[in-house]
């Protein structure tokens, strides 16, 4: 579970800006909860901060991840605690190959278990049985990490690692961007079979198009930096139909 | 005409270049020393097909469609070549250089290996029309190199060329001449350690009409060892395009610089450039030179070019590290990716393999 209480985060480099303002949200286990939320609310600020991204200063509030406060742990920390973020851009790292980052990162999580690390051949079943889990083709096992990928192949590649690391909190930012309606429907049955009475999985996503492949248990609606409403699947179809502009004006007055 | 004896003169007593073209401002040539580099066992990735030590050719086994000239009549080539004043064609076309011309007369089955031991000479390659060849050059210099490289290739030609430093613990230069007919492809990937001098030039001259040309460099340079690349590529025609990307990793005390100039002629319409240095200084001691240079004498072309010189790329390392690596792997990772880059893009498997071998 994750506890999100009171945060409130600005730019490292200018403190002046405040990104997100007292922003409270609890993630139950088991659960998939939606985030949706206006242009420039904060939902990928949110991502970074609960991921340790050093461009941000949480200034007040706790993060706690099974109830323990994960303020000092850095950025590979977090993710052997079992925190993974899917991200909207993956980073594309020339040279560096697909199975061996994947290899060191499943190598990374067992070191911290204490747990001894895979060679190559060890891994290589494992890996297999993933990419076949989420119907991706093994020629991406040669490939250099998202490196001349599709923005589906990309996505996809962001999905094959949460089940190699299997985290048991997946972060997903507007994974369904960019992704054609086949590519689409793969990265949701990706997150379908992954979901699980152990594992939590939050969606940040802009569109109704997602949720209607993957139901979420939860939705909330993130705007200038706080949560503003919290509600069923239906808040995401009330949303699709009359946009934010209501909520906004409720919450924050006619200025919103 | 040039008389090859007027070039009578020992490859010692060569005075300092006092190019006319040539830049070499960058490189250190007082102050080359020592560079020990681990021995790397080349012979279990490619079996040569012959082997070039000063300018003389001694064949194991060519490739089915190549043949070979030991006495060519190099007079216009060494005419052309040492009017541009480039110090390592002067070295190369002194009387007592040998030179020989290999022949591709139609497409290969296999790549030709070309095994490259030192001492100074040309090695001219003559491909011929409707002709697909791969060849793997590997400068394996235990002492001293300065060896020029002619390529021709006729219209319809694809020719790729994958080059490994394998040993250049002293000195290596090498001086390449690349004429590209229409219709016709050269592809010339390189990986190098570099060492005490490690120098390669490039000339390269798109003749007519889709002539293309891509060339791919990776330096990965640690202790105090120098590399350096100069390029000139020559648009002489309309719709003729070149693709380079050169990479360095300096680390320690090591000296690289990129010297490279895209010229489109007068009429070169509709040619397409693109030139791109990318270089991550790892020490405050390495330095590293770049001066990309384009000269267009025309309009309605496409042209661009980049140079960067900087730490590992922070969101790289965030990406890499939001997956568990620790800092110090994921820099590692970044950094060994850098020039991998380059070796994944070669031509040839064998290349390939020798060359992700070389860089560990």
């Amino acid at each position: 579970m994750l506890e999100i209480k009171n945060i409130c985060a600005s730019l490292a480099e200018n403190e002046q800006t405040q990104i997100l303002k007292d922003l409270s949200i609890t993630f139950e286990t088991g659960k998939v909860h939606a985030i949706m939320g206006p242009n420039g609310s904060g939902k990928s600020t949110l991502t970074k901060v609960v991921a340790g991204h050093e461009d941000y200063d949480v200034t007040s509030g706790q993060i706690l991840l099974d109830g323990v406060d994960i303020e000092e742990r850095n950025i590979e920390e977090r993710a052997t605690d079992g925190l993974f973020i899917g991200f909207q851009y993956p980073v594309e790292v020339p040279g560096v190959n697909n199975a061996e980052f994947l290899r060191l990162a499943y190598n990374a999580k067992r070191a911290a278990q204490d747990q001894e690390e895979l060679s190559m051949d060890d891994f290589m079943p494992l890996l297999r049985e993933k990419m076949a889990e989420v119907k991706m083709d093994e020629v991406f096992l040669d490939r250099e990490l998202n490196s001349g990928f599709s923005g589906g192949q990309k996505k996809r590649n962001e999905i094959l690692q949460m089940f190699v690391l299997e985290p048991a909190l997946a972060i997903l930012d507007e994974t369904d961007s960019g992704l054609d309606i086949d590519a689409l429907r793969i990265v949701a049955e990706g997150i379908n079979t992954y979901r699980s009475p152990e594992r939590t999985i939050v969606l940040i996503t802009h569109y109704q198009r997602l949720l209607d492949l993957v139901q979420p248990d939860a939705v909330h609606v993130l705007a200038k930096g706080r949560i503003i409403a919290s509600g069923g699947p239906e808040l995401a179809l009330k949303l699709e139909e009359s946009g934010y502009d209501d909520l906004l004006a409720e919450t924050f007055g006619t200025e919103g | 005409m040039l008389n090859l004896t007027e070039l009578n003169t020992s490859l010692q007593d060569i005075p300092a270049p006092d190019a006319k073209h040539e830049d070499w401002r960058f490189v250190d040539r007082k102050n080359q020393r020592e560079v020990l580099q681990p021995t790397f066992s080349w012979q279990s990735y490619a079996t040569p097909s012959c082997t070039l030590q000063d300018g003389a050719l001694h064949v194991q086994q060519l490739p089915e469609n190549v043949s070979i000239c030991t006495n060519p009549d190099i007079d216009d080539w060494v005419s052309e070549q040492i009017n541009t004043g480039d110090y390592a064609a002067r070295w190369s076309c002194t009387a007592d250089a040998g030179c020989t011309q290999l022949t591709i007369e139609a497409t290969t089955d296999t790549p030709l290996v070309i095994h490259h031991t030192g001492g100074n000479g040309r090695l001219l390659i003559d491909v011929r029309e409707n002709v697909q060849a791969e060849i793997i050059l590997i400068n394996d210099i235990q002492e001293k190199a300065c060896t020029g490289f002619d390529l021709v290739v006729a219209p319809h030609s694809r020719v790729t060329v994958d080059e490994i430093d394998t040993a250049s613990g002293t000195q290596l230069y090498t001086h390449k001449t690349i004429r590209v007919a229409g219709d016709a492809e050269v592809i010339w990937n390189s990986i190098s350690l570099g060492g005490a001098l490690v120098r390669h030039a490039a000339i390269v001259e798109l003749l007519n009409p889709h002539a293309h040309c891509t060339l791919r460099n990776g330096f990965s340079l640690q202790g105090n060892a120098q590399a350096h690349s100069f390029v000139r590529l020559y648009h002489r025609s309309p719709q003729t395009s070149c693709q380079q990307l050169f990479k360095t990793v300096a680390d320690d005390e090591s000296l690289t610089s990129f010297d490279g100039l895209v010229h489109m002629d007068e009429g070169a319409d509709e040619s397409e450039a693109q030139q791109r240095n990318a270089n991550l200084q790892l020490s405050d001691d390495a330095r590293v030179y770049s001066m990309p240079q384009l000269d267009i004498f025309t309009d309605d072309v496409i042209a661009n070019h980049g140079s960067s010189i900087g730490q590992p790329d922070g969101e790289e390392l965030w990406y890499l590290r939001s997956r568990g690596l620790s800092l110090k792997q994921a820099r590692q990772l970044v950094i060994g990716g850098f020039v991998t880059e380059i070796a994944h893009s070669f031509s040839t498997d064998a290349g390939r393999t020798l060359a992700l071998a070389l860089l560990g």
